[in-house]
This record gives C-alpha cells, sequence and structure tokens, in this order.
C-alpha cells in the first residue's frame, strides 16, 4: 500500500501523525509526507525542518526492531523539477518527503496520481471548519478530485463503528480493502446502509450491491450490519452517526451519493463531523 | 526455476486476485500457477518446487500462515511474499519470523506487486 | 425441532434471512420449510375455467423458479423438510393460513432495517404479527454472536417472555443477557446500575432462573431507541414482546439491528 499524507505546520495537520504512524506501521505502507508551499525557488527552509520534525515523530512511534523505514542520508532535498524537491530512504519500505510549490489541493491530486497511491490522508481544523491556511476547501477539493481515496482525519479519537455509504454505484475492490483495513486498524465494527430514492429504479441495484457485500464479508466470516435508507434520511443520519463513527462514503461518477453530498454537503459534513471521513473510490 | 523462467503461485481466496495478477505477470514472462483453495496450493506444493509463494493469509479453511510455514520448511530457497486485506503489526512480524521476503496490505497496484515480485526474482537469481 | 416456516422473496431482506436461518439451525436444530405467495392483482388474472387454470398453474410456477433459484444461490447449510409451498393469493392471509394450518413452532421472514419507525409499526401492528398462532422472527441482519438479549422495560410482562421465548430458545445453545431498556434522550446512552430495572427486572431474573436458564449479564440502559437499538447489534438476535403501540419500546425494536423475536 502506497500512503500520501499531506502536512502543514498547523495543530490538525501535527494531531494525526499517531494515526498515520499506526496506519503506515500496520499496513507496512510506503509512506509519502507532502509539504506545498507559495514559492518556487527553493524549498522554505521551515517547511524542511517540520516535515523531518514529522518524520521523527512518526520513527518513534515505532519499537526500533519494528522500524520499517531507513533514516535520510542527509537532511537536504534534492531537487526534482521546478518547484519539486524531494528526499527519500529506502529500508524494508520506502519513506520520502517531498516539498512542491503551488496549491496544497492541486499538488495534492497530482503528486497521488505520479505516485500511484493508495490513499490520501490529511487533517482538518476543529470547529472552525475545515479550511487550511491560505486555501479554501482544501480537504473536500482534494475528496473530490483525487484518484484514489481520501482519508480526512478530523479528531484522533478511537472509533468502534465504520459507516460505509452505498449506493447503486459500482464498487470497487481496492475500496473494499481500504475499508477492510481501517475496520482492521481500529477494531471495528462495519456498517453499511444502503441510499435509495424513495421514488426510483435504482431499489433492486441498490439491494444488488449490498448482497454482493453481505456475500463477500460472510465469506470472510466478517459480521456486517446492513441497514437501508430513504435518501431524505442520509443527511441527518449522517450527521448523528459522524459523532462516533468513521463515516466512508463511495463516491464512483454515477454516485447518487456525489449528487446528495453536493460539494456544500460534504464540506458541511466534514465541518461537522467530530470523527474521520474516508471517500472511496 | 525451470528454462530460465521464474515460477510463481499465487494463493488468494478472492478470485479477482488472481484474475488481476495472473495475466499481468505472465505478460511479463513468469509461469503463474492461482489457487483459491488453501488445500489445492498446498497439494501443488508438494508436487512441485515455485520460486515465488504469493499467498494471502486470511482464507476459509486453510490458515495462510500454515501455509507459508509449511513452504518455507520444504522449500527454504523459495521466496514468500504475504499479501493481506487484514494487516496487522502483529501478522507483519510473524510473517517476517517466519522469513518472508515482504509483505504487503492491500489495496496495491499491479506494479507495486510487479516491483516485490522482481526484487525477490533478482535476489533468487544472485543466488 | 422447531417447525419452522421461512419466507422467501428475491430480495435482499430474504437472502439475509435463508442465511441467518442456516445460522440459527446451529443453535437450535430446525425442521424448515419455505414458502412464497405469488401476489396478483385483480388486472393481471386471465380468463376462467381452464384457461385459468393454467395460468395460474404458470403463475405458481414461476414462484417455485424463484424460491429454488434463491435456494441455489444462496446454497444455504440447512436442509429443507419438505418442498418449498408456493401459493397464489394475498400474501398475509395465505401465510396465516399456512402457519394455521400446518402447526408451525416458528415463523421467520426478512425485515431490512430502516430509519422509519412507522414502517416497522406498520408491519408488527398488520395482521400477520397480529393473528400469527406462533412467534415471529424479523431477520434484519446476520450474525456470529452466539448470545441472545431479553429486550425487558416496563411495558414488558416477564411471564409472557420468559414461557413463550423459552419455547423457541429454551432448547437452543444460545447464551442469555437481559438488556432492560428506560428512555432517555441524551447525546450517549448511559448503563445504570441494576437496582434501576426496577421489579419487572428481578421478575424476570427469577422467572429464567425456575425455567433453568443462566443469565450472564444484565444492561439496565438509559438512552434513546437508536443508541439501544444500536447496543443490541451485538447479539444473534433480541427477544421481546410484540409491542401493541407505538412505544418507545417499540422504537427501540425498530432501529435495533439484530433480529428480534417477537413474542405474545
Amino acid at each position: 500500500m502506497k500512503i500520501l499524507v499531506t502536512l502543514d505546520a498547523k495543530n490538525y495537520s501535527k494531531n494525526i501523525l499517531k494515526d498515520v504512524a499506526r496506519l503506515a506501521g500496520n499496513t507496512l505502507a510506503d509512506v509519502v509526507f507532502l509539504g506545498v508551499q507559495d514559492d518556487t525557488a527553493s524549498p522554505r527552509q521551515s517547511l524542511v525542518n517540520t516535515l523531518l520534525k514529522y518524520q521523527k515523530d512518526i520513527y518513534s512511534y515505532f519499537s526500533p526492531d519494528d522500524l520499517p523505514y531507513a533514516e535520510f542520508s542527509s537532511d537536504r532535498l534534492e531537487e526534482k523539477g521546478k518547484g519539486d524537491w524531494t528526499i527519500s530512504a529506502k529500508g524494508m519500505k520506502e519513506f520520502t518527503l517531498r516539498i512542491k510549490s503551488g496549491s496544497v489541493a492541486k499538488q495534492t491530486i497530482a503528486v497521488a496520481e505520479e505516485m500511484n497511491c493508495d490513499l490520501a490522508v490529511l487533517g482538518c481544523g476543529g470547529k472552525a471548519g475545515c479550511e487550511w491556511d491560505g486555501e479554501m476547501n482544501v480537504p473536500l477539493r482534494i475528496a473530490k478530485d483525487a484518484p484514489c481515496s481520501v482519508l480526512v482525519i478530523k479528531q484522533t479519537k478511537k472509533t468502534n463503528q465504520i459507516v460505509s455509504i452505498l449506493d447503486h454505484s459500482v464498487v470497487s475492490q481496492d475500496s473494499l480493502e481500504m475499508i477492510n483495513q481501517l475496520v482492521t486498524l481500529n477494531e471495528a465494527g462495519l456498517k453499511i446502509v444502503g441510499v435509495q430514492k424513495k421514488k426510483d429504479g435504482h431499489k433492486a441495484e441498490v439491494e444488488k450491491r449490498m448482497v454482493e457485500l453481505l456475500r463477500y464479508y460472510n465469506d470472510l466470516e466478517i459480521n456486517v450490519w446492513v441497514k437501508l435508507l430513504n435518501s431524505e434520511e442520509v443527511k441527518p443520519y449522517v450527521t448523528n452517526i459522524s459523532r462516533e463513527s468513521i463515516v466512508a462514503l463511495w463516491m464512483g461518477k454515477e454516485s447518487l451519493i456525489k449528487l446528495l453530498f453536493s460539494q456544500s454537503m460534504v464540506d458541511k459534513l466534514l465541518e461537522t463531523t467530530q470523527s474521520s471521513l474516508l471517500i472511496l473510490r | 526455476m525451470s528454462n530460465g523462467q521464474t515460477s510463481i503461485l499465487i494463493l488468494d481466496d478472492e478470485p479477482i486476485v488472481s484474475k488481476r495478477l495472473k495475466p499481468s505477470l505472465e505478460k511479463k514472462g513468469y509461469e503463474v500457477e492461482t489457487f483459491t483453495k488453501g488445500a489445492d496450493a498446498l497439494q501443488r506444493v508438494r508436487e512441485r518446487h515455485f520460486d515465488i509463494v504469493v499467498t494471502d493469509l486470511k482464507m476459509e479453511g486453510v490458515d495462510g500462515m500454515q501455509f507459508l510455514s509449511e513452504v518455507k520448511e520444504k522449500y527454504p530457497d523459495t521466496e514468500v511474499i504475504v499479501i493481506t486485506g487484514f494487516a496487522t503489526m502483529a501478522t507483519a512480524k510473524e510473517s517476517f519470523n517466519k522469513g518472508v521476503f515482504d509483505f504487503l496490505a492491500k489495496p496495491f497496484k499491479l506494479g507495486e506487486i510487479a516491483e516485490v515480485i522482481a526484487k525477490a526474482e533478482a535476489k533468487i537469481k544472485k543466488g | 425441532m422447531l417447525k419452522t416456516l421461512l419466507y422467501i422473496n428475491e430480495d435482499l431482506a430474504s437472502s439475509i434471512a435463508l442465511r441467518y436461518t442456516a445460522y440459527l439451525n446451529k443453535f437450535s436444530p430446525l425442521s424448515l420449510y419455505v414458502t412464497h405467495v405469488v401476489e396478483q392483482t385483480e388486472k393481471e388474472q386471465a380468463g376462467t375455467g381452464l384457461v385459468k387454470r393454467a395460468w395460474e398453474d404458470g403463475i405458481v410456477s414461476s414462484g417455485e423458479q424463484l424460491v429454488n433459484r434463491m435456494l441455489r444461490t444462496e446454497n444455504i447449510d440447512c436442509p429443507l423438510a419438505g418442498r418449498p409451498k408456493v401459493v397464489m393469493g394475498k400474501r398475509e392471509d395465505e401465510t396465516i393460513y399456512e402457519l394455521r394450518s400446518g402447526g408451525y413452532d416458528l415463523y421467520i421472514e426478512g425485515y431490512l432495517n430502516t430509519a422509519d419507525p412507522d414502517q416497522f409499526y406498520a408491519v408488527v401492528s398488520s395482521e400477520l404479527y397480529s393473528k400469527s398462532p406462533c412467534p415471529i422472527l424479523m431477520v434484519k441482519n446476520l450474525s456470529i454472536s452466539k448470545k441472545c438479549a431479553l429486550l425487558c422495560a416496563s411495558s414488558v410482562d416477564p411471564a409472557v417472555l420468559v414461557e413463550k421465548s423459552m419455547k423457541i430458545l429454551g432448547d437452543s445453545t444460545f447464551k442469555f443477557d437481559i438488556v432492560y431498556f428506560k428512555f432517555k434522550d441524551a447525546e450517549q446512552m448511559q448503563i445504570l446500575g441494576k437496582g434501576d430495572g426496577g421489579s419487572n427486572l428481578q421478575e424476570l431474573e427469577s422467572l429464567l432462573d425456575k425455567a433453568g436458564k443462566s443469565v450472564d449479564n444484565v444492561s439496565v440502559l438509559a438512552g434513546n431507541p437508536e443508541q439501544v437499538g444500536d447496543f443490541l447489534k451485538q447479539y444473534a438476535l433480541a427477544v421481546s414482546t410484540l409491542p401493541s403501540r407505538k412505544s418507545m419500546r417499540m422504537q427501540v425494536l425498530a432501529n435495533s439491528l439484530a433480529p428480534v423475536l417477537l413474542v405474545r
């Protein structure tokens, strides 16, 4: 698994390091820490220091015998291209620091595409919503356009339930596997909520998807709970359960959920949720 | 390694995994056999040697750890790559203690596993 | 063995019910029959005499194919005690007739958990539920649990709950917990002491003891129906008496993620 983590110096970034360490440690993932700055001339030293500090913090979560990553040979990032600097260390798994110039959301999506990552992770502010310093709607824009699943960590409390909201759109194998890893990592229960429009032709398709998922999990001997909601019941339901659960949304191209959770809704959800939001691809 | 072709056994009870991996690895010139049932894979391993074994950990019937132990016991030179949809630090540790070459958590891209297999192959060729 | 009738349709609820029934069979051996009613509107009815008969045979035969398709797809590990019973008519009437004439101990049907308690109430207050001669198990989800919850509240008659539920579960290998529900609208559900359960809880424990059943755990919960319904997901099933009105307990049962066994 390859994980991209976009970070800055704010608390919402600092606070996710423990979760990232747990995720990386359990999945033995290749990890890229990405920092984004405005200027293109050279990597800003304060950002380099922040990322190096985060790297040390992450390494400190592992006992020396369990650390799958190597130390960097130096603290200097090499220029990879214009406004693009990087340093890597290859142990059993690879750990990379990358700094790019430009917009946070755009560069995160670009690096996610380039490295073919499986999961993009980022933090999100508290009561003030999910605005990153100097840029609006960063988590929302990444969630909308990233080529991979996106985990927005709002509050780093342990949750015992993952609620996956599903409609008639196709469920990818990758997205199921991503959920499975989060279920394992959090030792959480999994609830699958099917969404249908009250009067629509998709009812049978939603049920078909749910039967497929049920069979999949039954074969794996994993207990999941299913629930069926009408589309207008989804928003209050999600707002309610997000207090104690990680909410996972399948957002395929044809997704009804994508329509339901319009930009403003995802943004609102990110604002109101007290836990984490996983957008599945 | 017969006729210079590296042989790979893939065991995963989700058919989609083998379905995705087999054609892509065969294209790269590997000889690939796939299994969805641990017992069948175990039987095949008892019959012949594979250079590389790719196995899932969580399967119905046969425990993946048990399978990997048996492979390493019978053919210590076979490189085993563990793929798992339910990764934990403990399972990773146990796998490495049993001598696996690498441990990949699902989901992963085809390129990622192809890279790991190429590394395992290079190690085998190096002797 | 419990003589059991399972209703099958070609949908998610039946898919879950079939699989769950096979799971239940491991804990309490079932003599299982399946049924399906082909419902026809008046408009769809055709002809008279032989024509009508041939048309009806065709409809029933397609119903049999549906049942067989479901049985084949789910391929459950629980043998049927007889041929599937497929008839034409009104589902509710035909099912009540079959339950009465067949002398069944238990009726099982799938019911998907929704956010709408009114929908649940409409089902449990239907003729089928009020006239059924045996308890009804509404399968909402699959389970890997080995425990059942007896759901008690101030509105539950412990004597009916114990007597009727033990007829179904008395010989099973399930373990038993008691969940006592008190309504409280708070952000977080509270777990109270046993003393807060009152006399109904004491009576329930004593009746279970008399029935030779030990209780593993007693939880007195103060919360809203959704919280308590979610709490019940750890159980293979929750047993309660059939709610006769739109009460908070009815809403707990509506919100229960676990299958619900209704006795009366």
